[in-house]
C-alpha cells in the first residue's frame, strides 16, 4: 500500500515537472498545443495526488500502521472523524494535503479561466507546476509522507488534538493558503504576460476574497481551539505559529483592497502584485516555523524536520523570480489613474495598506527575533507579549479609526467642506458614547475603545441610513426594500461595510478581554471536587486537564 | 506489481498528456480584446452608478460629480 502511494506522488512529481517544462516551452514558442498538453499535465497531477490522497486515508481508515504516518497520529480506539483528520497532525501529511488542495485549484483556474485569459493562464500554469513541483518533492524526497514505521506501535492523537476546532482549523487554513498560491500565480502570470489591463483583478477578486475569508476564520477557530483546551494562556499568545497564521492574513486584508482599488481605478497596480507575492511567502513561512525552523514551538510537534531548509530555498527562489519579473515588465505597473490629492478615498487605501504592512513588520521581526539572535549570535533573546501589544495594537487602532474615514471621502479628491458635513455624526455619536462610559465608570480603555471602534461604527450606520433614504427618495421603493437593494447593488462597497463592522467588534472583543481580564486563584483539594464561580462551576479532574463549565467570564 | 501499476497509470497519462500535440488545437478560445473591452465597459457603468449615488448621499460636490461624470463618460465611448 505505502509503495503504491509513494509511486503515485513520484509519477505526480514526473507529471509536474512536465507540466512546469512544457508551460515555458509553449510561451516561449506560442504554441498553442504544447500549452494544452501542459493543461492536462496539471489534470494528470491532480489525478496522482488525488490517488496517493485516497491510500493514505484508506491507511488511515484500516488501521494500517505499518505506514509511520498513521502509528503516529493515529490509533484503534480513536473516533472515525479524527482518524482522517489525523492526516494533518503530522508534518509531511499536512503539507501532502496542502498541495493536493493546490493542484484541485490549479485545475479548477484551469478550466474558469483558459479561454478569457489564455496568455495570463501559460504563465500561470507553469508558476503553479513550479509550486506543485516543490510541495511533491517535499512529500517524497524532504519527507516520505509513505515512510514504513519500523515498529507498529500506534501513538494515537493527542487529547488536546482531539477537538472540533482542531478538525476545521487546519482544513480552513489549507484552504486559504491554497488559495493564495492562486492569487500569486494568477498576479504574477498576468505581469509576465504584459497583460495591460486591470480586467484580470476582477477575475482573481473571487479568489482572494476566498482565500481571505478562508484563512481569517481558521486564525479565529484557533483562537477558539486555544481558549478552549485552555494551555496557552488565553486565545492568542503571539506565539510564533499563532503569528505564522496572522501575517498571511494581514498582507491579504491589504491584498483584497488593492485589488479592488486596481480593478476600479488602474490604481496601486504594484502593490497588488508586491502583496500577491508576499502573501504567498509568508503562507509558506507557515511550514518554515512550524516545523522548527526558528525555534522549537509549544503548538504544534513538528520540531526537528528536515523542511525548512527545502522551505527557505524556495522562499528565496519565489522572490528572486518575482523581483526578476518586476524589473523585466515593470512599464506595465504604471498606475493609471491617480488621485489629485491624497485626501480621497484612493490615499484612505493607500494609507491602509502601509499601516496593514507595518502591522506584518512589528509581528514578522517580534516572530523571527529570538530565533534569529540564537542561530546567528547564540544569544537568548526573549520576545515578550507585551511588545506585540504595544506595537501591533496601537497601530489595529489606527486602522479601526481609518475605517471610519475612507467611506467619506470621494474618489480622486475630497473637499475639506464636504468631509467635515459628513463626519459630523459619527464624530459626535462616538464622542457621547465615549462621555457616557466615561461618567459611568465602565473604564478608560473602554471609552478609548468607544472613541476608536464608536467612529466606523457610527459612519457605516450613516452611510447606511444615507443610502437607504436617497433610494427610497431617487427610486420610491420602500425603506426595507431600498436597504436591501443597496446593499445588494453594491456588494463590493456595502458588503466590505458589513466586514467592517465584523472587525470592529473583535477589536471591541481583544480590548476587552486584554485590558480587563479575571484572574481567580481557587483550591480543589480533591478529584473530582467543586467549586462555583461567579456562576460557573470549576471542577478539578487531573487526568484531564481541562475545565468542564460553560460560561465565559472575560 | 506495484512497478506494473505504476508503468500502467504513466502510460495511460502520457497518453492524456500528450493527446494535444498531435491534435491542432480549437480556435475557440476567445479573443482578449473582447472580454478586456466588456470588463472595462461594466466597472465603468458600475463606477458611474456609485459616482451618482456617492452625489446623491452629499459624499462629493456638484462639479466633482460632473467632471468624474465626464470623465467615465469618455472612457465609456
Amino acid at each position: 500500500m505505502a509503495d503504491l502511494g509513494y509511486t503515485t506522488l513520484i509519477l505526480a512529481l514526473v507529471f509536474a515537472v512536465y507540466s512546469a517544462i512544457a508551460s515555458a516551452v509553449s510561451v516561449r514558442n506560442k504554441s498553442p498545443e504544447l500549452a494544452a498538453s501542459a493543461r492536462n499535465g496539471i489534470i494528470a497531477v491532480f489525478i496522482f495526488f488525488t490517488l496517493a490522497l485516497e491510500i493514505m486515508l484508506y491507511a488511515l481508515i484500516t488501521n494500517d500502521f505499518d505506514i509511520k504516518l498513521v502509528a503516529l497520529h493515529s490509533s484503534e480506539d480513536m473516533p472515525f472523524i479524527y482518524k482522517l483528520t489525523a492526516l494533518y497532525s503530522d508534518k509531511a501529511g499536512s503539507l501532502m494535503f496542502w498541495g493536493w488542495l493546490i493542484s484541485v485549484f490549479a485545475v479548477v483556474l484551469t478550466f474558469q479561466k483558459r479561454r478569457a485569459f489564455n496568455g495570463i493562464m501559460r504563465y500561470a500554469t507553469g508558476i503553479l507546476s513550479i509550486i506543485l513541483v516543490f510541495f511533491l518533492v517535499l512529500v517524497t524526497i524532504g519527507l516520505d509522507v509513505f515512510e514504513e514505521s519500523p515498529t507498529s506501535v500506534m501513538s494515537g492523537l493527542g487529547q488536546t488534538y482531539q477537538h472540533t476546532a482542531m478538525l476545521i482549523h487546519p482544513l480552513l487554513l489549507f484552504l486559504g493558503f491554497a488559495g493564495f498560491a492562486i492569487v500569486f500565480a494568477f498576479a504574477l502570470g498576468s505581469l509576465l504576460s504584459g497583460h495591460n489591463s486591470n480586467d484580470w483583478t476582477g477575475a482573481i477578486r473571487r479568489w482572494a476574497l476566498f482565500s481571505w475569508c478562508t484563512l481569517g476564520i481558521a486564525n479565529l477557530v484557533g483562537a477558539w481551539w486555544a481558549w478552549d483546551v485552555g494551555n496557552w494562556g488565553g486565545y492568542w499568545a503571539w506565539d510564533p505559529v499563532e503569528n505564522a497564521g496572522l501575517m498571511p492574513w494581514l498582507l491579504a486584508t491589504a491584498l483584497v483592497h488593492s485589488i479592488a482599488i486596481q480593478h476600479k481605478r488602474g490604481y496601486l497596480k504594484p502593490w497588488t502584485i508586491l502583496l500577491a507575492v508576499f502573501t504567498f511567502v509568508f503562507t509558506l513561512l507557515s511550514p518554515f516555523i512550524t516545523h522548527g525552523g526558528l525555534e522549537e514551538s509549544p503548538l504544534h510537534g513538528f520540531n526537528n524536520s528536515p523542511v525548512p531548509p527545502y522551505v527557505l530555498s524556495f522562499i528565496i527562489i519565489i522572490l528572486a523570480g518575482s523581483a526578476g519579473a518586476i524589473a523585466w515588465r515593470r512599464q506595465y505597473l504604471v498606475n493609471e489613474a491617480k488621485p489629485q490629492s491624497l485626501i480621497s478615498r484612493e490615499g484612505a487605501f493607500l494609507f491602509t495598506n502601509l499601516i496593514l504592512v507595518l502591522i506584518v513588520l512589528f509581528v514578522f521581526f517580534g516572530t523571527i527575533i529570538p530565533g534569529l539572535a540564537e542561530d546567528l549570535a547564540n544569544r537568548e533573546v526573549a520576545i515578550e507579549r507585551d511588545f506585540f501589544d504595544r506595537t501591533a495594537g496601537p497601530t489595529l487602532l489606527v486602522l479601526v479609526f481609518l475605517m471610519g474615514i475612507c467611506p467619506l471621502l470621494g474618489w480622486r479628491k475630497s473637499s475639506s467642506a464636504l468631509f467635515r458635513h459628513n463626519a459630523i455624526f459619527p464624530f459626535l455619536a462616538s464622542s457621547i458614547a465615549t462621555m457616557v462610559i466615561l461618567i459611568s465608570g465602565i473604564g478608560n480603555w473602554y471609552a478609548l475603545a468607544a472613541l476608536v471602534c464608536g467612529f466606523p461604527l457610527f459612519t457605516i450606520l450613516q452611510e447606511w441610513f444615507r443610502g437607504t433614504r436617497t433610494r427610497h427618495r431617487t427610486k420610491g421603493e420602500n425603506h426595507l426594500l431600498a436597504f436591501l437593494l443597496l446593499i445588494w447593488r453594491n456588494r463590493p462597497r456595502y458588503g466590505g461595510f458589513i466586514v467592517h463592522i465584523g472587525i470592529i467588534l473583535i477589536t471591541i472583543g481583544v480590548i476587552g478581554s486584554s485590558l480587563y481580564p479575571d484572574d481567580f486563584m481557587v483550591n480543589v483539594m480533591w478529584a473530582g471536587g467543586s467549586v462555583l464561580l461567579l456562576g460557573a462551576i470549576i471542577a478539578f479532574w487531573p487526568e484531564r486537564q481541562r475545565k468542564v463549565s460553560t460560561p465565559r467570564l472575560a | 506489481m506495484v512497478y506494473l501499476i505504476g508503468v500502467i497509470l504513466f502510460l495511460g497519462a502520457a497518453l492524456f498528456v500528450g493527446y494535444p500535440l498531435f491534435k491542432a488545437e480549437s480556435k475557440k478560445e476567445a479573443t482578449e480584446t473582447n472580454q478586456e473591452t466588456q470588463v472595462n465597459q461594466a466597472v465603468i457603468r458600475s463606477m458611474l452608478e456609485e459616482l451618482e449615488l456617492d452625489y446623491e448621499m452629499g459624499n462629493i460636490s456638484e462639479e466633482d460629480c460632473r467632471e468624474l461624470d465626464a470623465k467615465y463618460r469618455a472612457e465609456l465611448n
